[in-house]
């Protein structure tokens, strides 16, 4: 048995969900190209022996055109038992990568995923003749429910010996292709079928006009709407009363416990007017512990169902289709509207998801526009808490400043930055609509990632904030950057202080700034300029490490100009409108 | 690569560029003009010379074009796809999009 097992096949096949299968570590699947844009590592028990699994980017080939696939070649070069994951929907297409393993000698092993969804649309496939043709063990699975997997593992050491009788072959593409023809003659037949819904629906929504941009449109709106909705109902069904039916009193018992002092400022924090206050009061268990469960994590609860859901339907390539001409102008191609999505729920996922650009110019454009311009849910559930009390417009105004400044970001850089926005060429996925349970889990996961990697930084930032507070960094800090912050962006000095406190969490620095008394327009524009400035520090590192630190430096620069000037700009056109 | 130089093209009143081909329509792939990579990226997806190709959408202005072949939909970046001439084939009811 080899020390390895490497799952290899085309983009958007099958391999996250059948890794998880494997291995029991979860992965992230969704139904576009580019999902697994680094590789993925865990073990198998075959025969009471551990297997290192590696889950490999998808590639269509063996020479590499992106990222993604040079680290594929790359790994493939290592060594291993290959499980090729072949998408039985599709296999004219995806038996050349097959055929490029085979025909270097290596031991591979055929998943034929997507079997069901293969029965569903009529296409019948003899595994057995296929894995004659091929000189290769071939196994029917569907890996979103297991079926199969079990046969694949017991067959993995049948690779090999394969293998070692096919030999090695020299022939071109070309020669692969009309192989591929004549195997399929043999193996596949395909039953004379209407279209499907979803294959109408599919055609219709990749034709710009009449369809295709209005259903963008109602998506993106519908998307939005789910979230405020779903969001809004979580904190008003559950999280309010439970925070304030019974955290509340605990606190107030916790207190009369504690007795004030140094550590009651920590963990309680001040009254607000005799009372303690969940938003306002500042303490790590009272102000920390509700931002994140009270006010964020049912917004990102909301934004994850609704952003899972168009991930597994295969809605998002054909938007990708649709904004293509827009995004083209912004110096990216459609596809970037994907990162770009992701990074409203949280920008480090987005960033990471970069990498499915191919060229660095391209990759620094998107990488810069989303850490300036898209403010992640966490903040925008602050946005819509806190300053969606001070009315609709403020919120309104903040969006409309961060769009403006995403479009005119893009342009500038598209303009300045040396060289051309490559094209577009990606594969449509058919529409699936994937089993409730697997999309729950997804949703799951995410939520657990979450609370994992916040908590920490929310708790800290807070704990951080009020330490310097007690031991008078702040009135420094204030001091040094608070003229500049009054000299061009009209805001009081002590706005420095939540500003730099928003490199933990923007979310917490949003709730200090609600502390310090501010009128509309200044409120508006502090926040546009938290929105801005600084990433918080998770994705700063992502940012660092997608980039590099020539990059980095760049995209930092940039965003700092951009935040100087949008901020200044927005508060004075608010003055001039004569909003306080 | 299919011709000498210089000879005289072949059915030239059938080419066409890709973004000229009606949606609906179908052509066979005869020529890519471009450097290795871009025929490389297409070639690995099943799009190289003889594949044939079947227009799904129509694109506003120099949208991408999305095409079907061998049984997969894909969407090309309108620069790219003036790039591969196809031959457009017989049994089409409709003229050819570009007159002479
Ligand atoms: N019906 C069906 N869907 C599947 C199967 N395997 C994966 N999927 C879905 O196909 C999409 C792509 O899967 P993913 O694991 O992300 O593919 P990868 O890009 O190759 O890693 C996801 O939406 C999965 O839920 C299968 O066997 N049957």
């Amino acid at each position: 048995m080899a020390d390895r097992i490497l799952l290899v096949g085309n983009p958007n096949v099958g391999k996250s969900a059948l890794f998880h299968r494997l291995t029991g570590v979860h992965v992230i699947c969704s139904n576009y190209p580019g999902t697994t844009v680094e590789y993925t590592e865990g073990s198998l028990n075959v025969g009471g022996e551990r297997v290192q699994v590696l889950d490999v980017p998808g590639t269509y080939s063996l020479t590499p055109s992106s990222k993604g696939e040079e680290v594929a070649t790359h790994m493939i070069a290592g060594g291993g038992t290959i499980i090729n994951v072949v998408d039985a929907t599709n296999i004219e297409r995806n038996l050349l990568l097959t055929l490029n393993l085979l025909d270097r000698g290596l031991p591979v092993i055929v998943a034929l995923n997507m079997w069901d969804d293969a029965a569903h649309r009529g296409i019948r496939i003899d595994a057995a003749a296929l894995s004659k043709e091929l000189g290769a063990p071939v196994v029917p699975t569907v890996a979103v429910t297991g079926e199969g997997v079990r046969e694949l593992v017991g067959k993995l050491a049948e690779a090999a010996g394969a293998a070692a009788g096919r030999g090695v072959r020299e022939r071109s593409d070309g020669e692969r292709w009309a192989e591929i023809g004549r195997i399929l003659a043999k193996v596949q037949s395909l039953e004379h079928r209407h279209h499907t819904f979803a294959e109408w629906l599919g055609d219709l929504s990749v034709q710009p006009l009449p369809a295709g941009i209005p259903i963008a449109v109602v998506v993106l709106a519908a998307t939005f709407a789910v979230v405020r909705l779903v969001g809004e109902g979580l904190i008003a069904l559950i999280s309010d009363p439970f925070f304030e039916g019974a955290w509340l009193p605990l606190m107030e018992r916790l207190d009369g416990a504690i007795g004030g002092g140094i550590l009651g400022d920590i963990l309680i924090g001040r009254r607000v007017d005799g009372e303690i206050h969940l938003r306002e009061s500042f303490g790590v268990l009272t102000t920390g512990v509700y931002v994140e469960f009270g006010m964020v994590l049912p917004y990102i609860a909301a934004f994850y169902l609704a952003v899972g859901a168009l991930e597994d339907s295969g809605y998002l390539p054909r938007l990708a289709v649709m904004l293509d001409s827009v995004m083209h102008r912004l110096g990216l191609h459609g596809w970037a509207i994907i990162p770009s999505l992701l990074g409203l729920g949280c920008n480090v996922p987005g960033i990471l998801a970069t990498r499915m650009l191919e060229s660095g110019r391209e990759r620094l454009i998107a990488a810069t526009l989303i850490s300036t311009a898209i403010p992640c849910v966490s903040l925008q559930a602050m946005i819509w808490g806190l300053i969606g009390e001070r009315g609709v417009r403020c919120v309104a105004i903040i969006y409309v400043s961060m769009l403006l400044a995403w479009l005119v970001l893009g342009r500038l850089l598209n303009l300045l930055l040396k060289g051309r926005s490559p094209e577009l060429l990606m594969e449509i996925p058919p529409y699936r609509f994937p089993p409730i349970r697997v999309a729950a889990e997804k949703l799951a996961m995410r939520l657990v990632q979450f609370v994992r990697e916040a908590t920490p930084l929310v708790l800290g930032g807070i704990l951080l904030a009020n330490v310097l507070m007690l031991t008078g960094a702040f009135d420094l800090a204030a001091a040094a950057f608070g003229p500049i912050l009054s000299a061009i962006w009209g805001l009081p000095p002590e706005a420095a202080v939540p500003l730099m406190v928003g490199v933990l969490r923007k979310d917490v620095a949003v709730g200090m700034l609600e502390t310090l008394g501010l009128g509309d327009a200044q409120m508006v524009v502090a926040t546009v300029g938290l929105a801005m400035t600084f990433p918080c520090a998770a994705s700063f590192i992502v940012m660092l490490r997608e980039l590099g630190w020539k990059g980095f430096l760049k995209s930092v620069g940039i965003m700092l100009a951009t935040a100087a000037v949008a901020g200044a700009a927005l508060n004075l056109s608010l003055k001039a409108a004569g909003m306080e | 690569m299919l011709r000498e130089k210089g000879a005289p093209i072949p059915h030239a009143d059938r080419l066409l560029l890709l973004n000229e081909l009606q949606p609906g329509r179908t052509g066979v792939i005869v020529e890519i003009v471009g450097g290795r990579g871009i025929c490389n990226r297409l070639q690995a997806m099943g799009l190289c010379i003889g594949s044939r190709v079947r227009r799904v959408a129509s694109a506003i202005g120099r949208g991408p074009v999305v095409v079907e072949a061998r049984g997969a939909q894909f969407a090309i970046g309108f620069g790219m796809a003036s790039r591969i001439i196809v031959e457009i084939e017989n049994g089409g009811q409709d003229p050819p999009g570009r007159q002479p």
